[in-house]
């Protein structure tokens, strides 16, 4: 069998085939379109494989090629999320032709179903926070003393390791009263990887609509009581629900 | 109702993290496979990226 040269790049999908996507490009400046399945679609759009050739191996940059299709997904998915709830596809997925979108939707609809359910009316926004963790301070001898005995010393670095310790569970409380208090707001929440650097927290709330003005508010008032521990919180949002479309398709429902 | 459509500091890490790495996965016999493009975690990479875009602007000219 030869190897096809173009197909159907998948973005998302969707509990219903009536989304309006006139005028909605994706990869490419591929026109996006909804293919239909027993009243469930899929978002697609014509693709050229060699688009996404080596596209993983290559530096992630800024305007990189990896970053430019993830935004031409990322606003394909939107499009559609702004009309209907959304189950967002991992960028990559391509299906041969018409034929198979079809039965991709006909072999996982009960699943996809299930999750759509879950996440429809709801909006998922980021929450991180950042800080710069502090070093114990060292046990300096006092000007007065010529030289502090061992047990004064000992007794000395116990003090200052104590408050050091006092004050970094202070500061894990406020976190873990803040994700709980942000929590309260949402219906579902995953804690997101570390993206390196000093973030201490990043988790993905899954905020039901007539939550958002609450969760908002909620986010400014632990922005608040985070500054006076060294510690930012920044909010991204609303994202389409990428971080709880958390349905592996490997195993089919129907099996 | 605030504006919810403003996406306030949204960074290629946060983008790319969702777009990439996660969103449901899908495989089987309907997929073509694109050699390296799906199933693919970035984590590494992410983390690399991470670390670019957090560091502070006055550090760049830094020694190494």
């Amino acid at each position: 069998m030869s190897r096809p040269t173009t197909g159907l790049y998948a973005y998302a999908i969707t509990p219903t085939a009536t989304v309006d996507l006139t005028g909605v490009v994706g990869l490419a400046g591929a026109a996006a379109d909804v293919i239909a399945h027993d009243r469930v679609g899929l978002v697609v759009s014509d693709i050229e494989l060699s688009l996404l050739d080596e596209v993983m191996t290559e530096e992630p940059t800024e305007d990189g090629r990896l970053a430019v299709l993830a935004r031409e997904h990322d606003a394909v998915v939107r499009a559609a999320f702004e009309q209907v709830a959304v189950l967002p596809l991992r960028f990559g997925t391509v299906v041969p032709d018409h034929t198979a979108a079809r039965r991709l939707l006909a072999d996982r609809r009960d699943k996809a179903l299930a999750v759509l359910n879950r996440v429809a009316g709801h909006q998922e926004w980021g929450v991180k926070v950042c800080g710069v963790a502090r070093q114990p301070e060292r046990v300096t001898p006092r000007v007065n003393d010529a030289k502090p005995s061992g047990t004064e010393y000992l007794a000395r670095r116990r003090t200052v390791l104590a408050e050091a310790e006092r004050r970094e569970d202070h500061r894990r409380q406020v976190l873990d009263d803040v994700t709980a208090e942000l929590a309260e707001h949402a219906a579902d929440r995953v804690s997101r990887r570390m993206s390196g650097g000093d973030v201490v927290l990043d988790v993905a709330y899954l905020v039901p609509e007539s939550e958002i003005a609450g969760f908002l508010v909620a986010t400014e008032g632990s922005a608040d009581r985070l500054s006076e521990h060294d510690l930012r919180l920044e909010i991204t949002g609303p994202w389409p629900p990428y971080s709880f479309a958390r349905t592996d398709f490997t195993e089919l429902s129907d099996a | 109702m605030p504006d919810v459509h403003a996406v306030a500091g949204t960074s290629l890490v946060d983008l790319l993290d969702r777009v990439v790495d996660r969103g449901a996965v899908v495989n089987g016999d309907v997929i073509i496979s694109l050699a390296g493009v799906e199933l693919i975690r970035l984590d590494l990479r992410l983390l690399l990226i991470a670390i670019d875009t957090t560091a502070p602007p006055h550090s760049a000219g830094g020694a190494r």
